[in-house]
């Protein structure tokens, strides 16, 4: 009697054994693909992050190479029209190209071949117009900063300049010359 | 017996442990995005503020354009005066939004929809001659934003 419920418990053990394993391997299966789906998410959303934050720079960038040459064209708007290539060094944006400029003559910088599709490669267009007034000249600039053939930002400016600057104009209180 | 034959690695412990290194990855790709998102709002709003401010030049240059070819052309004339040249100014003056005149003395505001306001203020000389005397970039803020500390997301 004895004998037949030591081999009753032995057999419900190994069932029980048997029904835990599966479990675990079902169990296992489930966690494995909770992490994956986990992970795939987590990485696209990574992904996501890094690309706005690619933008952003590339915007901040376009910003600042655009409102520096605002600033250039209102010091002297009698310039001409120009197209002027930028690249992101780890000193910052360094003017590397200043004439015109196409990816079949890539520009050599610090030894490396540069060409307009590559990342970190700004390209300033700027385009000058004057209209023709008794008094003086309007200068109309419209400044574009394209990155890897796409436009980032624009802007456009103008300064007016008279026939006669330094008699017409008087000096602003802050010190800057007056207007033009 | 059958403890003896236990497995020492339970899955209740694997579980807990994956579930919170995919809490720790995900905060840390909400914490990327909200970065990523920040930076490129900020970009987007000095980007913003840029054009606005080189667009009010552009029509405060426009505006100064007008008014001192007006006095350009009375000041060719032989039948000039400071006092002709206050009225041909007025007549400019009124087709601008935003400008006035005050006997010889010209100001003008210009606005932008985001608050960026140029205030530029000029003078007609006696001799017909166009003076600025002001030229002062402002920017006008309205904390209409209620209790949106940060819209980065």
């Amino acid at each position: 009697m004895s004998g037949k419920f030591d081999a009753l418990l032995d057999s419900m053990s190994d069932q029980g054994q048997s029904h835990r394993g599966t479990a675990f391997i079902i169990e296992s299966l489930l966690l494995l693909i909770f992490v994956t789906a986990s992970i795939a998410i987590v990485v696209q959303l990574l992904g996501f992050g890094y690309s706005q934050g690619m933008q952003a720079d590339k915007l901040s960038n376009a910003v600042y190479i655009a409102s520096n040459e605002a600033e250039r064209f209102t010091a002297d708007p009698d310039i001409k029209s120009r197209q002027i290539v930028y690249l992101q060094t780890q000193n910052g944006l360094e003017r590397i190209a200043t004439e015109k400029f196409s990816n079949e003559k890539p520009i050599e910088y610090e030894g490396k071949k540069i060409s307009l599709d590559d990342s970190g490669v700004y390209v300033l267009k700027r385009k000058i117009t004057k209209e023709n007034f008794s008094s003086g000249k309007l200068y109309n600039a419209s400044i574009v900063v394209d990155c890897q053939g796409n436009e980032v930002y624009s802007l456009d400016v103008a300064k007016y300049m008279p026939n006669q600057r330094d008699e017409e104009f008087g000096i602003i209180d802050d010190g800057v010359e007056g207007g033009v | 017996m059958a403890r003896e034959n236990e497995s020492s690695v339970r899955i209740g412990s694997i579980t807990i442990f994956a579930l919170v290194i995919v809490l720790c990855i995900a905060v840390m790709g909400m914490l990327a995005v909200s970065t990523g998102r920040a930076a490129l709002a900020s970009s987007e709003k000095q980007a913003m503020y840029t054009s606005e401010i080189y667009q009010n030049e552009k029509e405060a240059w426009e505006f100064v354009t007008k008014v001192d070819k007006v006095l350009y052309d009375l000041r060719n004339t032989w039948w000039w005066s400071k006092a002709q040249g206050i009225i041909d100014a007025t007549e400019v003056v009124e087709e601008t939004k935003g400008a006035s005149i005050d006997n010889d003395e010209i100001s003008a505001t210009f606005t932008s929809e985001n608050g960026k306001t140029l205030s530029i203020k000029m003078t007609i000389t006696n001799d017909l001659q166009l003076t600025i005397d002001e030229w002062k970039v402002s920017t006008s803020k309205e904390m209409d934003n209620g209790d949106v500390l940060w819209s980065g997301m």
